[in-house]
């Protein structure tokens, strides 16, 4: 068995699952793991100006990748700031491993130094947090932390490395293969289930397909459209999920949700079955008390995490199993019957509800004034985004216009905050950039929240990671002033800003820095930014005005 | 009794504590609170760019003026943000109040949208947190928060407020002044404890005063100097509390503990009796080892919190009481017994280390060379900085030479970031220092490492007028992890070298004043056009990125 010292173990581990990888801010309390990256060619320790903006681009990268993000802290503060990238990433599912050193075991409880209790801090928002108890013990709890952190519904572990137990320490260091140490098994639906599921399904006079995370995650994205031609089953995504399904593909109406475009709902409210396939149904509730679900509508819900299966609605059918897994089998079971077809003016209502979203997008590429509109910005920006862009918003009302504003043809190329939360998006778009060099990657940001974590804007220009800003500008916290608005009326508290330039900005930070008060001219302008070799930011002024319904929210 | 809104009593218990400000970013689960700050003419609510921001804030705004700080966010990913500051206050002993909207009861459990266990997440930083969990007990709980971060070792409380509990209600609005519902009273000393004390230092041949942070928060600097001066104790103060006694007076030594001052370490592994006034002699004054305290020096400690006492060190006497209160109790007993004097040679012993630090200090504002020795930077600030000026140091090496280069005369005039350590501390810090203080220059001290962490709130301090000055000093480096690594492991750094924006230039950018330093003669004017400004102002200077002071840990490894 080799012998290494601690820290560099660590690493070892890392690149043993093939992260290429690790975002942070070297401290002392964990010099000896940093040490370990000196050297490598396999694996890139990448510093940033704030922890929180580590912990953003572990998580893109992992929800980009499919593959784990790796972020580093010092004990204490250094940790502290990972806590609002991890809870982001924990409700992302994005598997991620945070590391950070912690105070020496001679000198906890006492209130010394950067001594903080970290576990406790890190339960409430991770799949697991440890404390590496001895040396000899660290590649197998790193193993555990994979295991954990990649198996099931994925998610964030975070683990932190006492100073006195890693100094100058060797260790025996027996890193095995991941096929050896955790399962990669895809757990498969029950038979009988599944069955009744592809029953329904036949039976079925309007069904409708929602796929959510789970399809993206499982890989089952081929897998659902097969099954929604060989049925006609109009095809809609859940709430942030858009990059689920190809959006281009006939059968596809728009995004579900209150976000989403209100042609689904129309259409929802007059299924019969409904297939939901890797989501949890948030918000279903809502849907069946407001009758944007029928009542009578018969649920089949595929889930892998069993704490989800029938929480937010009745399910008719609930079958626990890996979203490719199931799909395969009920496509099997369908066409060992010799299933197909469907209600031709289904299928018509549904391309009909398509066409109305179209035309309602083409509509604002046409809307026009003295102050630019954030919905005329999203119809400049569809005509020059590729099939590979991927797409980040942060939160916040301009943001929340992209939810239905957006085509995605391919998985892994949406992301958005499941909490939120405003500022993840600049940092997360340097993490996605190195899950897909050859992608152009766009951030869309209002003024709020462009500034929590622009300082990333250096790290990107350091390690070479072309991003693409872009910041529609209105000077408010646009979500907020809205609810201001609609409960209390013109009495406004913190929600007016100023701001300085960001095109300047960013030229400071070495990036290229472009203003466009002229909506025409938008889309050369990104197209110039998806070819520099730096990153950009783009700089909208827009009109506060111009807000989503009830805000925007995350 | 009156009715008013539930979010209307919850900013009534704020002023009813003399809050001035509340630093937050405006979020849908509190929009209640929120709404009552609109009628507001003594509390004002200030938007800030991160949640980070508002929370050290709050905690400068605390240090400064000992009234409680109060930061407030939106639940979830704006409670996250506030973390670290609140952390800052806890490790600072430092009254702030933490809010935080929730979701609505109904959706708890639900993973729903925004919905995070704060509970669980503020409890290892703060003294308490609670979760409002009726309409009507808002008054009540707003009182036990405060209760609690004002009573004893002061600290942080965290509140959070599911929305459904104060959207559109109205509560029976039964407020009351502080004095009724919290106790006031400064804790006197056990009077044989006192007698004794009072004895030990008669008979001391060495005696030796560390004033701590106790004597800053319990406002007894006079009482310490009063001592010193009767007895002819030497003083010195613990790490980060340079200005529990006024550094001018000719019995104060110097700084001890980590980048103190080695002549105040001399001084003090000398003393027989050690006499320390509101001090937990925690690890960075100390090292807890006794290179500073000698096995033989027997230990008198006042010090409020029972927890603290003889914890660290073993004590020959362990008062606890209030600082101010225990002190003129030990000085009217001495005075009672006529005691006075002290041993000439311990006295001239003292004074002579204290003229080897200004000496060592004056030296170095004779450094030169191609780059600027941030050392030299010290030396050319203190020609300027004024006894009200407050100096906020940041984390990193070019702030950390600050805990031995500055000179302090008031209490309240020195925050750092004590045991936390944390990079991006004092820029915002600063920024409620001087709203706590707003006659007195705020300088706050950063390296190159640590400013861009919350450069954010530049558009705050000029939206809000808030003139700081904020001297960065770049090297290039995250140079006290450089340092560490160069010592640890040789030539083998990673990820320590950074490259940075002009931050004059920057600064410009919001509208705030942006000066680049690069002949160190200049620092004092650029301060002094800074000094005069009502605008918040950044100073650039660039030094010497081999000029790092060795790593404290190796120190403290080096003498095990």
């Amino acid at each position: 068995m080799p012998n290494m010292t601690a820290g560099h173990a660590v690493v070892e581990s890392l690149v043993n699952e093939g992260c290429k990888y690790a975002f942070g801010i070297v401290g002392v309390s964990f010099l000896d793991i940093a040490d370990g990256f000196y050297g490598r060619n396999d694996i890139r320790f990448i510093t940033t100006r704030h922890e929180q903006g580590a912990a953003c681009m572990a998580s893109a990268y992992a929800r980009i990748s499919g593959e784990p993000g790796v972020c580093l802290a010092t004990g204490g503060p250094g940790a502290a700031n990972l806590v609002g990238g991890l809870y982001n990433a924990f409700m992302a599912q994005a598997p991620v491993i945070a590391i950070s050193g912690a105070a020496g075991q001679g000198s906890t409880y006492r209130e010394a130094g950067q001594e903080l209790d970290h576990v406790p801090l890190f339960r409430p928002i991770t799949k697991l947090a440890m404390s590496i108890p001895r040396a000899e013990r660290i590649p197998e709890l790193m193993r555990h932390a994979f295991r954990v952190a990649m198996a099931g519904k994925k998610g964030p572990v975070f683990i932190d490395f006492p100073t006195d137990l890693m100094q100058k320490r060797t260790i025996d260091a027996d890193i095995l293969p991941p096929e050896v140490y955790r399962a990669h098994q895809r757990p498969a639906g029950d038979p009988a289930l599944v069955r009744k599921a592809a029953q329904l399904l036949r039976q079925a006079r309007h069904p409708l397909l929602i796929a959510g995370g789970g399809v993206t995650e499982s890989g089952a994205t081929q897998e659902a459209v097969e099954l929604a031609e060989l049925l006609s089953i109009p095809m809609v995504t859940s709430y942030r999920r858009n990059d689920a399904l190809p959006n281009a593909h006939g059968l596809y109406v728009g995004p579900y949700g209150p976000r989403g475009a209100a042609e689904t709902a129309t259409l929802s409210a007059r299924a019969d079955v409904i297939l939901a396939v890797g989501t949890r149904l948030q918000g279903f509730a809502n849907y069946l008390q407001s009758g944007a679900v029928s009542r009578d509508a018969r649920i089949i819900q595929v889930e892998i995490d069993e704490k989800e299966i029938g929480r937010n609605c009745p399910v008719h059918v609930g079958i626990l199993g890996d979203a490719k897994s199931v799909l395969l089998s009920i496509l099997e079971a369908l066409r060992a019957e010799g299933a197909e077809g469907g209600d031709p003016a289904w299928r018509r209502e549904a391309e009909e509800l398509k066409a109305k979203r179209r035309q309602r997008l083409n509509a604002e590429g046409r809307i026009s004034g003295t102050m630019i509109s954030p919905r005329r910005v999203y119809a400049e920006l569809r005509k020059v985004i590729t099939p590979e862009t991927v797409m980040i918003l942060d939160a916040g009302a301009c943001a929340a216009y992209g939810y239905d504003r957006l085509d995605f043809q391919t998985p892994h190329t949406f992301i958005s905050p499941p909490t939120g939360g405003l500022g993840y998006a600049i940092p997360e778009a340097i993490g996605a950039k190195l899950a897909r060099p050859h992608s152009p990657v766009i951030a869309i940001n209002g003024d709020g929240g462009f500034l929590f974590n622009a300082q990333e804007l250096e790290t990107a220009v350091r390690e070479k990671v072309p991003t693409i800003t872009l910041v529609m500008n209105n000077n408010i916290y646009g979500s907020e002033k809205a609810l201001q608005q609609a409960q209390f009326g013109d009495r406004f508290v913190g929600a007016d800003l100023t701001n300085p330039r960001f095109d300047k900005l960013a030229e400071l930070y070495g990036a290229k820095g472009y203003y466009v008060d002229r909506v025409e001219q938008l889309a050369e302008v990104v197209k110039i930014a998806m070819s520099n070799e730096v990153s950009s930011v783009i700089e909208v002024p827009v009109d506060p005005n111009d807000m989503p319904r009830g805000g925007g929210g995350g | 009794m009156p009715k008013i809104t539930a979010g209307q009593a919850v900013v009534e218990s704020l002023r009813a504590e003399g809050c001035k400000y509340a630093f937050g970013i405006v979020g849908g689960t509190f929009l209640e609170i929120l709404d009552a700050f609109y009628d507001q003419k003594d509390i004002k609510f200030i938007s800030v760019r991160h949640e980070q921001g508002a929370a050290f804030m709050a905690d400068g705004f605390a240090r400064a003026s000992g009234i409680p700080g109060v930061c407030m966010s939106t639940n979830g990913p704006g409670a996250t943000n506030l973390i670290t500051g609140v952390y800052a206050a806890y490790v600072g002993h430092s009254p702030v109040l933490a809010i935080s909207g929730a979701p609505a009861r109904e959706v708890m459990y639900r993973d729903a949208f925004q919905e995070i266990d704060h509970i669980s997440l503020f409890r290892p930083i703060t003294k308490l947190a609670m979760s409002l969990n009726k309409s009507d007990r808002v008054p009540e709980m707003m009182r036990h928060a405060f209760r609690v971060a004002m009573s004893g070792k002061k600290g942080p409380v965290f509140v959070d407020f599911p929305r459904d509990l104060l959207d559109r209600v109205s509560i029976d609005a039964e407020l009351q002044p502080p004095t009724s519902y919290r106790t006031h009273q400064r804790l006197p000393g056990d009077p044989a404890l006192v007698r004794q004390a009072a004895q030990a230092l008669r008979s001391a041949r060495r005696p030796v005063i560390i004033a701590g942070g106790g004597v800053t928060e319990s406002g007894a600097t006079q009482q310490v100097v009063e001592l010193a001066d009767l007895l002819s104790i030497p003083m010195i103060t613990s790490y980060g509390r340079n200005d529990a006694v006024p550094n001018e007076h000719p019995l104060y030594v110097g700084p001890l503990g980590r980048g103190g001052s080695p002549e105040a370490g001399e001084l003090c592994a000398k003393a027989d009796v050690i006499l320390a006034a509101g001090t937990r002699l925690s690890n960075f004054t100390t090292y807890y080892d006794n290179r500073y305290i000698s096995k033989d020096a027997r230990i008198i400690q006042i010090e409020i919190d029972e927890k603290e006492i003889g914890r660290n060190y073993p004590v020959t006497l362990g008062i606890q009481g209030d600082a101010r209160t225990v002190l003129r109790e030990l000085l009217e007993g001495l005075r009672a017994q006529g005691a006075e004097g002290g041993e000439p040679p311990w006295r001239r012993e003292a004074e002579g280390l204290k003229a080897k630090r200004q000496q060592r200090m004056a030296a170095e504002g004779r450094l030169t060379g191609p780059l600027i020795k941030p050392q030299r930077v010290y030396a050319e600030m203190r020609k300027v900085i004024t006894p009200e000026t407050i100096m906020v140091l940041d984390a990193g090496a070019c702030p950390a030479y600050g805990y031995d280069r500055l000179e302090f005369h008031r209490p309240r005039t020195f925050i750092t970031p004590l045991d936390l350590g944390g990079l991006g501390f004092a820029f915002p810090e600063a920024l409620g220092a001087k709203l706590g203080r707003p006659d007195a220059p705020v300088i706050a001290i950063h390296g190159d490492g640590g400013f861009l962490f919350n450069v954010q709130e530049l558009e705050t301090a000029v939206r809000e007028k808030i003139a700081t000055i904020t001297l960065v000093m770049n090297n290039g480096v995250w140079g006290s992890e450089k340092a560490y690594q160069a010592a640890m492991f040789g030539d083998r750094p990673v990820g320590s070298d950074i490259t940075n924006p002009r931050f004059d230039k920057l600064a410009q950018l919001f509208g705030a004043n942006g000066f680049y330093v690069d002949r160190v003669e200049d620092v004092g004017d650029a301060l002094k056009q800074a000094m005069a400004s009502d605008l918040p102002s950044v100073i650039e200077m660039p030094v010497d990125p081999k000029e790092l002071p060795v790593p404290a840990r190796v120190l403290e490894a080096e003498r095990r």
